[in-house]
């Protein structure tokens, strides 16, 4: 029959909190009607066993769901240790890598090394070129550039 | 010569309050504790805070759900307790529980022993708000709104509890929908 009741709607009818057309339907189908004295007879039982003590077999067996939890707050709180702990020393590392200690003694080496080269090169060094240049005058050097481009200027003038 | 003291009129209303409601919130706490002892407690913890509201207070409340609700509070409060929490672990008293044997009611021999535990262990596993629902609505007899008001919830929310708690149940029971 077509409108047939989900379970949530069967169980909220049980409890008359579902509307008066699911009543009505429950009454008036068939297939419903059975899937409700089932739920009627189940939650019966539910109730009649619930009313008496509780199985001594179900009585011991709580500890255990306590002993998990603990399990498992244990296992938490070494997992934060844990995390915090790789944090803690890795941020530690970042620390050195952003502040190299300097090592003078290989700077010392590698101005050395530079200044092998150089020699062996036959170059002087940068200081040196740089005090000992002459001064010139741009001007000066524009003129020199005009002759030596056009060494024969003045003879086809002539 | 003593002269005797008449008995105060709101203590004999009081007395028919306990008479009335101590089986029921005796219940109430087991199946919320799950620790006989513990519920006996708890149960008469709910009745002193009763006299001690009881005299001062409006005698036309619904002092029925008042109880229950205060009974909830009471074994939620049990239930943080980190003794209680100890206790349990220890599993101190536990043990020692001695459950009289009522013997073969018919609806005891309708279900078998297995069945028995298997719904008593699903109950013990269903979370703490769809067993407060289950037990309110179900075995309480309270109404959608009075087990919102008693829990704190509101009544969609002990509806959806509610339909989860049965549905366990009943997969527990081995029933189908």
């Amino acid at each position: 029959m077509n409108g047939c009741l989900g379970d949530q709607r069967l169980v909220l009818t049980y409890y008359r909190e579902g509307p008066a057309t699911d009543r009505a339907h429950v009454g008036a189908c068939l297939g419903c009607a059975a899937r409700y004295q089932r739920l009627v007879r189940d939650l019966e039982r539910i109730a009649h066993v619930l009313e008496e003590a509780p199985p001594v077999a179900v009585i011991r067996a709580r500890p255990r769901v306590v002993w998990r939890r603990a399990l498992a707050v244990a296992a938490a709180l070494a997992a934060v240790v844990l995390v915090g702990g790789l944090e803690g020393r890795m941020w530690r590392e970042s620390l050195s890598w952003v502040r190299p200690q300097p090592d003078a003694s290989e700077t010392e080496a590698f101005l050395k090394e530079v200044s092998a080269v150089l020699s062996v090169t036959g170059e002087r060094p940068g200081p040196e070129l740089a005090m000992d240049a002459p001064l010139l005058d741009p001007a000066d050097g524009l003129e020199r550039e005009a002759t030596d481009e056009w060494p024969d200027g003045p003879r086809l003038d002539m | 010569m003593r002269a005797l003291t008449a008995i105060p009129p709101w203590q004999a209303q009081y007395e028919g309050l306990y008479r009335a409601h101590s089986a029921r919130v005796g219940r109430l706490c087991r199946l919320l504790l799950n620790d006989p002892q513990e519920a006996e407690e708890v149960a008469q913890e709910v009745f002193v805070k009763l006299a001690q509201a009881y005299p001062g207070a409006d005698r036309t409340m619904a002092w029925g759900l008042w109880l229950t609700r205060v009974a909830v509070n009471a074994c939620h409060d049990r239930r943080r307790s980190t003794w209680w929490q100890w206790r349990r672990l220890r599993g101190g008293g536990i043990e020692d529980v001695e459950v009289a044997d009522r013997g073969p009611t018919p609806e005891r021999a309708a279900l078998s022993e297995e069945a028995r535990g298997q719904i008593w262990t699903v109950f013990r596993q269903l979370p703490r708000r769809q067993r407060e629902v289950f037990i309110l609505r179900h075995l309480e007899g309270c109404s959608t709104q009075e087990a919102a008001e008693a829990l704190g919830l509101t009544p969609g929310s002990v509806k959806r509890h509610l339909f989860r708690a049965v549905h366990q149940l009943r997969k527990g029971l081995g029933g189908n929908s």
